[in-house]
Parts: structure tokens; sequence; C-alpha cells
């Protein structure tokens, strides 16, 4: 009898407590993001419209016997308007026979209009969201940011896909710089620098990356361009960037193109006792950076000796990535006042009681005498002997 | 009494000593510790640990003039009957409320971070379910249960913070300076909460094996912590930066779901994280609230049903306890208040015992040294 009844007793424990996960949501019971694009209300001001881009499964590849169907349908793209993000999903969720879930997003795109105006409200709902990953990577698009979204890129059936396949390419070359909602949530909120996130820029068939959106604090101020954003992740990340493509002086068309493989970075921050100033120290920081590569291309030839040929070469290159740094502090001092170089994180922790105590970096970065320097570092000239 | 089953051996001891100090506050401290003290929040693990070792160290001069005793039997031995008792009754007071929190915390995490729909008490019946499971047993459970879960515990606790150390920015850690002493100290004082649970001791060093080296066993304990909190707040401070931990509730969990590299194998890491830290957490509750149960029943001086009738008796109003705290914000001033408490009953009564413990031996030095010469 006891035995019996403690069969049953186990037994209903085991029925009550195995049932299963309370939050249990099959996959095909899910209505899965992979993107999602904001940009403000056409017929409102005031509100956000959000659209999400959702994979129909069975439309996607290995479904055999579908070849050459139109790509466009393997994704559903849904739009709605809202007062506030949620507010945005809330309306779309009435619009869906399955729950959206937003564990699997990985782009988040946003039209240059609302980060020019500050996504600082927008962001407040992704920093609470558990299902957010820091991971995912935001995205500054110019015009509408529901472009990016749209895109029918051919090479890959979900366009997201076909993104995130540039994106981490890029940054596996080094041409694109590793901006995640992380780390933008985290120089958000740190004093000593400013974020900034990827620009680019669609069109019905593609998408191409432009540059990087600078931001101050959570308003977006402008963009540097591709050329600016290479020199850029040289100095801040150590990564080279894309090739370089040089006119040749006195040639007509005469071009020549240096990949850089390997890049280093040294920042070293002067201080110097200047007594004109009164006594208070003036400080200087000065980037050392150090680029190896190869030549790749030389449209003309110089009729100049090899030894002479490497040196001329490294001149000229150091002379235009110096131009192109410059340009690039520039913008960010002068144009931008937005310190996305880490700058600041150096100086804290270097100089914490002579500068940063007595300095208030968000104003003061624009008049910080900053230099960069390179050095070349020519190694091969590919397979040609000159 | 004393003729009980002796058999921890100094590695058992260890294990219960750190699985009962690593529990809920290892996913808040990177925050906890860099409130006041900014980059250089790190410290404030070592202080903690400083401050614990005092109470460590008394806690094992009274293990080795004890044997075979808990604090049930050797409190009143050194205080004097009422003194004793009152201490008996706050010490399993303490251990029975800061269960309730504990459970309480865990059940937070689990519900916001994995399980939004799961009700609290949900989650929190079924921990405590297990608890009283254990409960329902003799104290050798506890030692092969923690002996058994702590691989689990401590290749993942160091793990994680040292591989997300790959996305740290050093510069996050400095300047190496400090700028008020008060708040050091305050922090220090804040932190050494971390390590509660080698309080437990006072009970489970009564059944080490003759001969086992308690001195041993609890500095291992204590550098362990010590080094998985110290890295955890560290890679906490280089990963984020403490402006941005300032506004996570659980960093270390944010911590693990920045951790991924792409061709690792640490991909999607929080959930299996997270089922190692459920076992870590139930083997810190489990061990308080068996110390609680199992010391009221030496206090009444009686046997193994009577430990299983309490243990499910008290899980009532334990239950009803960690719902008390209405939101997330009133259970984190509750625990923030709990702490002043639990700096009187698990810093300040070990010392006093050692101390008193000490005099007296002293004392009785003497008169035996002024017997014998009165003797000759």
């Amino acid at each position: 009898m006891g035995k019996y009844l403690r069969c049953f007793t186990l037994f209903f424990i085991c029925m009550c407590l195995l049932t299963g996960c309370w939050d249990r949501r099959e996959l095909e019971e899910r209505a899965s993001v992979l993107a999602i694009a904001i940009d403000q209300a056409e017929e409102d001001e005031n509100l956000f419209k959000m659209t999400v881009q959702i994979p129909i499964p069975i439309k996607i590849a290995g479904s055999s016997g579908q070849g050459g169907g139109s790509n466009a349908d393997a994704v559903k793209i849904m739009s709605a308007t809202g007062r506030t993000v949620t507010d945005a999903t809330n309306n779309l969720q009435m619009r869906l026979n399955q729950r959206l879930f937003l564990g699997h997003t990985r782009v988040l795109a946003l039209s240059e209009e609302i980060a020019k105006e500050g996504i600082h409200d927008i962001m407040d709902s992704f920093r609470r969201e558990p299902q957010i990953r820091r991971l995912l990577w935001p995205i500054v698009v110019k015009g509408k940011a529901s472009t990016l979204l749209e895109i029918k890129p051919g090479l890959e059936q979900i366009p997201v896909v076909f993104l995130m396949g540039l994106i981490e390419n890029g940054m596996k070359l080094g041409r694109i710089p590793d901006q995640t909602l992380g780390d933008y949530f985290n120089q958000t909120s740190n004093v000593t620098m400013e974020p900034f996130l990827n620009y680019v820029e669609a069109t019905k068939k593609e998408v191409s990356w432009k540059g990087v959106a600078v931001f101050r604090g959570n308003k977006m101020v402008g963009i540097l361009n591709r050329v600016q954003s290479w020199a850029l992740i040289q100095l801040r990340n150590e990564k080279p960037g894309g090739d370089i493509v040089i006119p040749l002086p006195n040639t007509k068309k005469g071009y020549v193109s240096f990949r850089p493989h390997f890049v280093k970075k040294k920042l070293m921050i002067q201080e110097q006792g200047d007594t004109k100033s009164k006594g208070s120290e003036s400080f200087s920081a000065t980037y050392h950076c150090e680029l190896q590569g190869d030549i790749v291309e030389l449209t003309e030839d110089l009729k100049i000796p090899p030894e002479q040929f490497i040196v001329q070469m490294q001149a000229l290159i150091k002379k235009e990535m110096e131009e192109r740094a410059k340009k690039l502090l520039l913008q960010l001092q002068k144009q931008y006042n937005s310190d996305i170089l880490k700058l600041g994180l150096t100086l804290r922790a270097k100089h914490y009681h002579e500068y940063w105590k007595k300095h208030n970096w968000k104003e003061d970065f624009r008049d910080f005498p900053v230099r960069v320097k390179y050095t070349i570092k020519l190694r091969r000239l590919g397979m040609e002997m000159q | 009494m004393e003729n009980q089953q002796r058999n921890f051996g100094t590695w058992q001891l260890t294990s219960i000593m750190i699985s009962s100090m690593i529990g809920v506050s290892i996913l808040t401290i990177p925050r906890t510790s860099t409130v006041l003290l900014h980059q250089m929040g790190w410290i404030s693990p070592i202080l903690g640990c400083l401050l614990a070792s005092l109470a460590v160290a008394a806690i094992v001069y009274l293990g080795k003039q004890f044997p075979g005793t808990t604090f049930v039997e050797f409190m009143p031995r050194i205080f004097g009957t009422v003194l004793g008792a009152i201490c008996v009754f706050l010490f399993i007071l303490y251990q029975f409320f800061n269960a309730g929190i504990t459970a309480r915390l865990f059940g937070e995490v689990v519900v916001t971070s994995v399980l939004p729909n799961t009700p609290l008490e949900a989650v929190i019946i079924t921990l405590l379910l297990l608890v009283v499971f254990l409960c329902c047993h003799e104290i050798e459970v506890v030692a092969r249960v923690n002996e058994l879960l702590i691989p689990f515990l401590l290749l993942p606790s160091l793990l994680i913070p040292l591989v997300s150390l790959m996305n740290a920015d050093w510069y996050n850690l400095l300047p190496f300076q400090i700028e008020s002493w008060t708040n050091v100290m305050k922090t220090g004082l804040n932190t050494y909460t971390l390590y509660t649970g080698y309080e437990l001791l006072m009970v489970y060093f009564a059944f080490a094996i003759p001969g086992a080296r308690l001195g041993v066993a609890s500095m291992t304990g204590m550098s362990f912590a010590l080094i998985v909190y110290v890295i955890t707040v560290v890679a906490g401070i280089a990963v984020f930066g403490y402006e941005e931990l300032q506004r996570l509730v659980w960093p270390t969990l944010e911590l693990i779901k920045v951790t991924q590299k792409t061709g690792w194998f640490l991909e999607r890491f929080e959930s299996a994280f997270l089922a190692i830290w459920v076992a870590s957490v139930f083997t810190t509750i489990g061990n308080m609230l068996y110390a609680t149960i199992f010391s009221l029943r030496r206090l009444f001086r009686k046997g193994l049903r009577f430990q299983q009738i309490t243990a499910i008796v008290t899980m009532v109003p334990l239950f009803f306890l960690t719902l008390v705290p209405k939101n997330i914000v009133e259970l984190f001033s509750f625990t923030q208040q709990f702490t002043t408490v639990g700096l009187l009953i698990t810093i300040f009564i070990p010392i006093l015992l050692a101390i008193t413990q000490f005099i007296r031996n002293q004392f009785n030095n003497v008169r035996e040294v002024n017997n014998e010469k009165g003797g000759t």
C-alpha cells in the first residue's frame, strides 16, 4: 500500500514539475525579426515608423525545385507607426499571427534624419529589452532606413544576410569598423569619448558602405567619408582600412595603389612646460602610425632605379596619409567637435591630475593639438620586379 | 552529542566554503563595487576579503578550540547561557533571512533575463523544493553535493571573465588612483557581503575529520573567491567602462552576452552560464538553509525526523518572506540594509567570540601555571 502511495506521489510530482519550460515557444511559433529599421513617419513628425524584416522559412533555399523563383518572397517586410518604438512594435504585433521575437535581430537601421534629431529615446527600449543582443549592428542609413531592408541583392535570398555578410567581411578585411550596439552604449555612457556608427546607402538593388556617422552624445553630427573613415580605423582600431590610391606626381594619368597589411599605432602625449600661457602646462598628442604593405598597382612606369622608387613611394604615401589624417582631425575637431578617436580615454588614463581634472573634454577637444605622423614601410611590389 | 561521525575532508570543506560564498552577488558585483570607486572598483573585493578574512581566522580558531561542536554549543560556552542563546538565535535568524533574499534575487534574475512569462513564485518554489529535499538528509550529503558541483562552478567562473577580456579596453582601468578614502572604506564594508557564506563554517567545521586542515581549507576558499571576484570586476570595468556599469542591473550577465568570438565555441553562452549558475545558487541557499535547520536540530537535541519536519515547515514562511519586497528597487534597498545587520552577525560576533575565548585561555593558563607553582 505504502509502495503504491509512494509511486503515485512520485508520478504526481513528476506530472507537475516535468511539464517543461513555462516560456517555451517553438521556433515556428515565433516571428523572428532579422532586422529593424526606424524612420520618421511621413504623415506625422511625432510618430516613428518601424519596419521589420521577417524571413519566411519555407521559402528559403534548400527547398528544391523552386530554383529561379523570385527572391523577393523569402522575406516579409512590414511596417507600423507608433509614438515610441514599443508602441510601433505593439501595432505591428496586432497584424501578425505569431509573436514577434527580437532575439535574432542582427541589424538595426536608423535613418539619418532620426539620428540627427537624437536617438536617446529610441535606444532606451533596446537597452531594456533582454532579448536584444548587444552584438547587433546599428547602422545609419542615408535617406530612409527602410530602404535598407527592401534591397534585393540577388546574391542572397535574405537581404539582411547579405548585409551582414557585407559588414562581417569588411570587418575581417579591416575596412569596416566593428561597431556593435554594445559599443555604442558604452561609448555614450563613457564621458571620455563619443560614439560613431557605420553609415550606408541603399538603393533598390544594392547597399554600399559609405563611411561612418559621427555622433556627439546621442545626436548624429555628420559623416566621414570612406577615406577618412579608413584613416580613423587606422588610428583608432589599428585596422588597415582600404587600398590607398594616389595620383602620381608629374604624370598624366598615373596612379599608384598601396595596400596596407599591418598597422601599428602609438599614441604619445607630450607635456610641455609652456611658460607663455602662464605656467599651465600645454599638452599635445602625437599619433605615430606605422603602415606595412605592398604596392598593388602602378599604372605608369616611372623609369627610376628600384631603390629610389621605394624611397619615393614611401614619401608619397606618407604625405598622402598625413594629409588624410589632418583632414580627419580637422573634421572631427573643428566641424563636429566629437572625440571618436578615444583620445580622451588615454588622456584620462595617463594624465588624470594634470589635464583631465582641469579641463572639460567635451569642449576642449576642439582645441587640443593633435598631430599624426605616418611611417610607411613598403615591403613588396607584388609579382612585378618594379 | 560529540560522538557524531566526523568525516568532512579538507577539500570537502573548501568546496562547501567556495560554493556558499559564490552565489547571486557575482552577478551584480561589477556594478556595486564601482558605484563609488569608479575605475578603481577592483580594490573593493580585496578590501572585502581582508575584512572577511578576520572573521574567517576567528572561525578557524574557534573550530580548533572546539572540535566537533557547532556554534550552537560553543557560543553559550563562551558567552554564557543567556548571551550565547541570543547570539545563536541571531545567527539562525540571519541565515534564514539571507537565504530568503538570495532566493528572491535568484528569482529576479531568472525572470528578468530568461523567462519573462514565468511567475516568480514558480521559480522560487522549484528552488526551495530542491533545498527541502537536501535538508531531509544527513549532513554528509551536503558535503558530497558541494564536492560534486564544485568543478562546474570553478571552471566557468574563472573562464568567462578571462575570455571576455579579449574585447577589453585596458585604459578603462586607469588612472590608478583613489579619490577619497572614505569611499574606499564604505565600499569595502559593503562588498564584504560577497563573502558571506564563510560563517557557515561554524557549523560545518564541527564535522571535519580530526586532523583536517581547517586553516588551509578556509584560506584556499577565500583566495579562490577573491580571485574570481577581482577578475570579474576587472573584466566588467575593462569591457564596459565604469559609467556603463552603473546602468546595468546584472553586469556579469551582460558580460557573458557580449563574450562571443566568431569561431569560438562560446556563442550564446549565457544560457549555459545560467544553467551552471543555478547550481551555484542552489548550493549557496542549500548550505545556508541546511545550516539553519541543522542548528535548530542541534539546539533542540532532536533527530533526523525533527530536521525533516522543520525543513518542510520553515519553507512556508521562507517562501512568503521572499515575496515581501514589492519590486526590484525595494529588493536592492533591502539587501543594502541587510548588509549592515550582517556585518554585526558575521564579522563582529565571530571575532568577539574568538577574542573572548583567547583571553579566557590566557587566564586559564595563568591559573594553571599558578596552580602548578602552588602545588610544588
